[in-house]
């Protein structure tokens, strides 16, 4: 390997796509679309991103309720304020409860009577979510700090329901809705960071040098110094080049700290590496540029047939363990989702090495037999 | 095919290099020179189809070699199996003393090919396109300049191929091919789309490069051209060698030498083909001459074509 050889196959390159810029409008729209996503996320996302609140309501005023608010806690959040309009209700039906802002979760003190008319102090917690555990840091600050302010018994019921979404406040939603509301930054970052890496990687790659190989640039190429290693070097370099430069982009829009983590680095070198091998497996057998651009997609979508059927069958499961974005998928999730050590997806990260390692030398033996010819 | 009309041995007449463009005389300064292509006993198939069977060759440095044949004869086969694109099934081919496609890697270096579909990158401008190749072949930046002002491309030097017409298109790829000075130049009909003044700069670049060593095989469908600037012709047919001579030694065996007369008989005009090599003939023309009123009298030159059209007929039977 030559690296005059190689400074010169990626000028050639370079240049080819300067004299064809709009071969790079669909990473300039994957980014643009990461940065509409970062920037609208602060609007619409911001209220469920801070901590949950407890909205502490009381429907009547006691020496114990000024006690309890006169020593709210700093953590969790808690508002109290009192509401004479929860007065008569019951405890028991949450659909009468108070409208809180999303996420937020609810804890009513009412004053009631039992079966027998004894006085009766119901707390209702109404929680968000599926979990009634996340209202035990309250329970915990709430039930000694009532109790130390009685110095006489005192009948106490609990109650916790989940906080159903009031009618009027699911219409609002449904109106305000956007697709940022229903998946995660995280997942659509995964979903854009995929896509760079296929188009630059395969599509892109595919598209190049199928035309090289049909207007016979590649066999001009090959019968001069230049052996078909470099040729294949410098394009693996150039389309690695284009694919990291989108990646980065996207996610230093999306998540910047997730550019310092290990892992990441490792999936986005791997899945290109990956995604080149099957580009160039796809360039060397197929005869023409429009067959080869329909392989490429074809290949994509085959995956996410293949991914379809793994939940189906179990077959189809076994082989999906075969396909490295079973693995570059998850990993690119996770890692913009949380700092993910490499050694602890040590497994299939080797796995993924494991499938990109066979598709590459795949492809390196049949470019340098056949792709030229 | 038997190998006999192969005449791989002898001696190659090799005329003066020349700016005269009228056809050398062969027999000129006959002497062995090394060779640089060698053909033995080579054999492509494809499939059941065999396109070339049993072919020898052997073309000598600074030689300008032609390679005729009707189509599908196995030229083509044969220069992509010369250029290593081709993985031949039996026989063993040299280039410039490396084995083909053993030393593929060696050998890519000492010859250009021209084929006959061009092969530019159309967005890239023509000087853009040879400034690559002469990086890639390490040649000075001068030599695309000299390569542009032989092949008469300078005032298109900066236009964008895609905008070029054929004609120029194939003048860039000679001008391409002939940047790193190779050793053999293979050209597949190198003045296919050429206009008249084109064709002479094209032939008299081919000329110069055999007067300066450069081996050069071409395979053409223009007789003329090959009459007028190969040493030698080969002739292919249905992937077997028919023969191989010097033009003229073609024209001298396998032309028939005839006249057309025509003389008054009776009031009437008559004309006939007389075959001078034929004695009955021969003495019904000086018949002819002595005792009639010949009013013309007309020699029938044979040229290439007619040998061509000659032996690939009886090769196809």
């Amino acid at each position: 390997m030559r690296f005059f050889m190689l400074r010169i196959l990626i000028a050639r390159e370079l240049r080819r796509l300067q004299k064809n810029p709009t071969a790079l409008m669909l990473i300039g729209l994957l980014a643009a679309v990461a940065l509409l996503m970062a920037t609208s996320r602060p609007v619409t996302k911001q209220p469920a991103a801070a901590a949950p609140r407890i909205w502490l309501t009381y429907d009547h005023r006691a020496p114990w309720i000024e006690h309890v608010v006169a020593n709210l806690p700093k953590s969790p959040e808690i508002v109290a304020s009192p509401r004479e309009d929860l007065r008569g209700t019951d405890g028991q039906d949450a659909g009468r409860s108070l409208a809180y802002p999303p996420g937020d979760h609810g804890v009513e003190i009412q004053l009631g009577a039992d079966a027998s008319d004894q006085p009766v102090i119901r707390v209702i917690g109404r929680f968000s979510g599926k979990e009634p555990a996340v209202l035990d840091p309250f329970w915990n600050w709430f039930w000694p700090t009532a109790t130390s302010a009685f110095t006489q018994g005192a009948r106490f019921e609990q109650h916790v329901v989940p906080l159903h979404p009031a009618p009027e406040s699911v219409a609002q939603a449904l109106q305000e809705a956007s697709v940022a509301d229903f998946v995660t930054p995280e997942l659509i970052g995964a979903v854009l960071l995929l896509i760079v890496q296929f188009f630059a990687c395969c599509h892109l790659l595919v598209s190049f040098t199928s035309q090289d190989r049909e207007r016979g640039t590649l066999m001009a190429l090959t019968l001069s110094p230049a052996t078909s290693s470099e040729i294949l070097a410098a394009k693996f370099v150039f389309h690695l080049g284009l694919s990291l430069g989108g990646c980065v982009a996207i996610v230093a829009i999306l998540q910047p700290a997730a550019l310092l983590q290990p892992t990441l680095w490792t999936v986005l070198l791997l899945t290109s590496f990956g995604l080149m091998s099957v580009g160039t497996c796809i360039s060397t057998f197929a005869r023409t540029q429009a067959a080869a651009g329909l392989l490429a997609l074809c290949y994509m979508l085959a995956g996410a047939v293949l991914f379809y059927l793994s939940t189906k069958f179990s077959a189809f499961a076994a082989l999906k363990q075969c396909v490295f974005e079973n693995y570059s998928f998850p990993l690119l999730y996770q890692t913009l989702k949380a700092p993910l050590p490499p050694t602890v997806v040590l497994t299939h990260l080797a796995t993924m090495a494991a499938i990109v390692a066979v598709w590459f030398t795949l492809a390196r033996s049949s470019f340098v037999r056949f792709g030229w010819k | 095919m038997p190998d006999s009309p192969v005449k791989t041995e002898q001696p190659i007449h090799v005329r003066e290099p020349a700016q005269n463009v009228s056809p050398p005389p062969q027999a000129a300064i006959p002497k062995l020179r090394e060779p640089m292509i060698e053909i033995k006993k080579l054999v492509v198939r494809f499939g059941r189809f065999t396109a070339v069977n049993e072919l020898s060759l052997s073309v000598s440095k600074g030689e300008l070699f032609g390679f005729l044949g009707p189509n599908g004869a196995g030229k083509t086969t044969t220069i992509r199996v010369l250029i290593g694109g081709q993985r031949p099934a039996g026989g063993r081919v040299t280039v410039a003393g490396c084995r083909i496609p053993e030393e593929f890697g060696r050998a890519k270096c000492c010859f250009g090919y021209v084929p006959d579909t061009e092969n530019h990158m159309d967005e890239f401008t023509g000087r853009e396109n040879l400034e690559l190749f002469a990086s890639l072949y390490e040649a000075p930046r001068t030599r695309v300049d000299d390569a542009l002002a032989r092949l008469e491309l300078t005032e298109a030097a900066d236009v964008a191929v895609r905008a070029y017409s054929k004609g120029m298109r194939r003048k860039l790829l000679i001008a391409r091919e002939i940047l790193h000075r190779p050793r053999v130049l293979y050209l597949d009909e190198p003045t296919a789309n050429l206009d008249a003044h084109s064709t002479e700069l094209v032939r008299d670049l081919l000329r110069e490069l055999a007067a300066d060593g450069t081996t050069v095989f071409l395979t053409t469908h223009n007789m003329e051209e090959v009459e007028q600037i190969c040493d030698r012709v080969a002739i292919l047919c249905r992937g077997e060698l028919i023969d191989c001579d010097t033009p003229t030694s073609f024209i001298t065996r396998h032309s028939r030498r005839f006249v057309q007369t025509q003389y008054e008989c009776d009031g009437e005009v008559i004309r006939e083909l007389l075959d001078l090599d034929v004695e009955s003939e021969r003495d019904r023309l000086a018949h002819l001459i002595r005792t009639e009123h010949c009013v013309r009298v007309h020699s029938q030159e044979f040229d290439f074509e007619d040998v061509f059209l000659k032996l690939t007929g009886q090769a196809f039977g």
